[in-house]
């Protein structure tokens, strides 16, 4: 294939991943973190840095099921005679702008001395970027398996990166050196080597086997989890009914098709939800045993961090869970009294995943009072999540036959603008949590504080259940989800 | 050289002779048969029609023709092609319209069309030629998320013509199109069929099956249970005083 072929190939899958828009916000992110990288940083100061790298470098490796293959590659790239590789080698540079942008946005800006050290910078970079991308690529397409080695030698970065940066292959963006290009290099050629060459030699000839969903091995008809008896015979039961009975998705060997069954929901992420509650108590309590952190910082930053972490993870859950949604069901009914039904089934489940964490931070109130607050911002959390999250990912692509997206996700200036708005949601739900810690620090003006807490926390509730009441029984229910609806429509939801 | 080359053309021709060939093609999912022994082959030139109730197996034959798909058991060759063993010349000389297709969304008409040509190797003239065939001029530049079913069907099957395939496997082409729509991709598979293509299209309307080719393969359960021209069936309806669909659901009884 000659460089013309493969360079159009690339800036096909380049259009198709990103908005004009979305570049340009890009490259103002970019020109302004100018400000950030060196006037707001000492230049022997690195440590923050190094801690920003790590957490981008943990977004970078739980964002890598946007490079899933898609429902049109399988209509129309896998019946071309070329070779799957190729495009996968073609969409993993398009995905790998991202990255580089952004280490490049954290790192481009500092001080070099020389020529040779801007070159060895320059090295890292790509080598860093590459790793991240085919590693994000891979971890798309194994079996779960193989995904959580992947994901492990990613995270196994992130926390060398954070608590020991010099043993990291980032380190080079920051102190560039032939050791650290080397270094960096060799965990690109590692990542590429790790590319599922026996999937993609599949795809060639069997792309239908491998992405036909399969019923679990020795499961017979209990895959089929929901009969129509289960699921009638009101409106609210089948809503209800189809809520709570989620769809597991699961590879379970790389070319063997795709487990797919109906799941409770609360049966598996129940146990998981007060598992992770569990950690977060034990590490509060651990962390400053072993001296990683004082009692005091422990108390605050790892409860804010969790309580960040906890919304991350629930509004994505709760986004994702979009894709299996049919168009069809909503208008069979009218549309705003059937998302009524689903946002009231939705916000039942939030609240009793989200039960273990209210109890954990009630717990921690106990010795460290502005935890309960927390705890009433879970419960505003939890009357936002449903409207909220499913408003959020009105633009992403339905999954339909053979458990494939039906197009790439794209990223586009309302992905940003509404992450960015959902951040600002997470910051002001942790405003009561904030004044309370303060007041703890400056008693002069604790009782100033405390009162700021209360009406924000009061503000918070009260707008949760106002959103919630917008989104279901108001007169404007209708418009918000005739445009949900349209927009659905538009990604070709049906 | 003269022997060798002789020998050779001997062997092109008798390739060219069978465009689309399926032997003891099976192929089950979990305890479903799919198909259970399919033979059959489609002459050079030739155009037949697969008729088949829902879940009879026509377009799990017509992912294994097209490569996307393993059979349990059997081969499939595409212009001598075996399609499991050298796939890439298999699909070089196919076109595959999948039921239900789905274009890229995020690009526009002509990105799509430009696209797949990227993949086949064709130049800036094919895509000029696909989007002159399906009509698809006054939406060139607009984004496949916003063209309607039917405008992403014709958009879906300029991806499968555009390098003027010598077999083209259909699966319910005309699906989503409005009957002016229809009547232009009738009279274009037509035209390529009467230039040489080989057709094999999989619909549930006799009436298109009727116009878009010459012969019937009848699929029922994974087996083929009739095989025969279109003429045979109008007669033996005429015959039997019905109409022509009446004796096909009778043969896929």
């Amino acid at each position: 294939m000659n460089a013309r072929r493969l360079w159009k190939i690339f800036r096909l899958n380049f259009r198709m991943m990103y908005s004009r828009w979305f570049l340009a916000f890009i490259a103002f992110y970019f020109a302004v973190s100018f400000t950030a990288s060196v006037s707001a940083m000492g230049a022997e100061d690195y440590a923050s840095l190094f801690r920003s790298l790590g957490v981008l470098a943990l977004l970078l490796a739980g964002g890598g099921g946007f490079l899933r293959v898609v429902k049109s590659e399988v209509d129309f790239v896998f019946s071309t005679p070329v070779n799957p590789l190729v495009v996968y080698i073609a969409k993993t540079a398009a995905s790998a702008v991202l990255p580089l942008f952004l280490f490049g946005a954290f790192t481009v800006y500092l001080p070099r001395p020389d020529v040779i050290s801007h070159v060895e910078y320059a090295a890292s970079l790509i080598f860093n970027t590459a790793f991240f991308a085919l590693m994000a690529g891979a971890s798309s397409l194994v079996s779960i398996r193989r995904w959580i080695l992947y994901a492990a030698s990613q995270m196994a970065v992130v926390a060398v990166t954070i608590v020991k940066p010099e043993l990291s292959p980032l380190y080079g963006l920051v102190y560039p050196s032939p050791f650290y290009v080397a270094y960096s290099g060799a965990a690109a050629a590692l990542a590429f080597l790790a590319t599922p060459r026996n999937l993609l030699k599949e795809l060639a000839t069997n792309a239908y086997g491998v992405f036909a969903p399969r019923r679990p091995a020795g499961d017979g008809d209990a895959a089929r989890v929901v009969g129509p008896a289960g699921i009638g015979p009101t409106p609210w039961r089948a809503v209800w009914t189809t809520s709570v009975n989620g769809v597991l998705r699961m590879r379970s060997g790389d070319t063997e098709g795709v487990v797919v069954k109906r799941v409770n929901v609360l049966k598996i992420y129940l146990p998981l939800s007060a598992a992770a509650a569990a950690v977060y108590y034990v590490l509060l309590r651990l962390l400053p045993e072993v001296g990683f952190l004082n009692a005091s910082e422990a108390n605050f930053l790892v409860t804010l961090l969790s309580f960040y972490l906890l919304w991350a993870v629930f509004m994505m859950s709760a986004s994702a869970d979009l894709d299996r949604e049919r168009l069809w069901l909503s208008l069979a009914v009218e549309p705003a009294r059937y998302f009524r039904l689903r946002m009231f089934a939705r916000a039942v489940i939030a609240a009793v995943l989200l039960a273990p964490w209210a109890a954990v931070y009630v717990l921690v109130s106990l010795s460290y009072p502005p935890a309960a607050r927390l705890a009433t911002a879970i419960a505003a959390f939890a009357l936002a999540l449903p409207a909220a999250s499913w408003l959020a990912a009105a633009g992403w692509p339905q999954i339909r036959d053979l458990d494939l997206p039906q197009s790439l996700f794209r990223f586009t200036l309302r992905e940003v603008l509404t992450a960015f708005l959902y951040f600002m949601f997470v910051v002001w739900l942790s405003v009561p949590y904030i004044l309370c810690a303060a007041s703890m620090d400056i008693p002069a003006l604790a009782p100033l504080l405390l009162l700021a807490a209360d009406v924000a926390s009061v503000a918070s509730l009260a707008l949760s259940a106002a959103f919630f009441y917008l989104t279901t029984y108001s007169p404007w229910a209708s418009s918000i989800w005739g445009w949900f609806v349209n927009k659905l429509s538009e990604k070709g939801y049906v | 050289m003269g022997v060798m080359s002789n020998v050779y053309m001997w062997q092109l021709s008798w390739y060219v002779y069978e465009c689309i060939a399926a032997e003891g093609l099976r192929r089950r999912f979990g305890s479903v048969v799919a198909l259970d022994g399919v033979s059959f082959e489609v002459s050079c030139g030739g155009a037949v029609a697969l008729l088949g109730p829902n879940g009879a197996g026509k377009s799990t034959l017509l992912r294994i023709l097209a490569g996307l798909l393993r059979p349990d058991a059997g081969v499939a060759r595409l212009c001598g092609y075996d399609v499991q063993r050298q796939p890439r010349e298999a699909k070089a000389c196919m076109g595959y319209l999948p039921d239900d297709p789905s274009p890229f969304l995020d690009l526009s008409v002509r990105e799509n069309l430009e696209y797949v040509a990227a993949l086949r190797g064709l130049d800036g003239s094919a895509v000029d030629w696909a989007i002159e065939a399906l009509g698809l001029g006054d939406i060139e530049d607009r984004l496949a998320s916003s063209l309607s079913r039917g405008k992403r069907q014709r958009l879906a099957l300029a991806l499968a013509i555009m390098h003027r395939p010598r077999v083209l496997l259909l699966d319910e082409p005309l699906n989503y199109l409005d009957i002016p729509a229809q009547e232009y991709v009738i009279k274009l598979l037509r035209e390529m069929n009467a230039a040489g293509t080989t057709i094999l299209v999989s619909t549930h309307i006799m009436s298109i099956a009727e116009r878009l080719a010459k012969e019937v393969l009848v699929i029922n359960r994974g087996r083929i249970v009739w095989r025969g021209a279109v003429k045979e069936l109008k007669a033996a309806a005429r015959d039997a005083g019905e109409r022509i669909e009446e004796v096909v659901a009778r043969l896929m009884r």
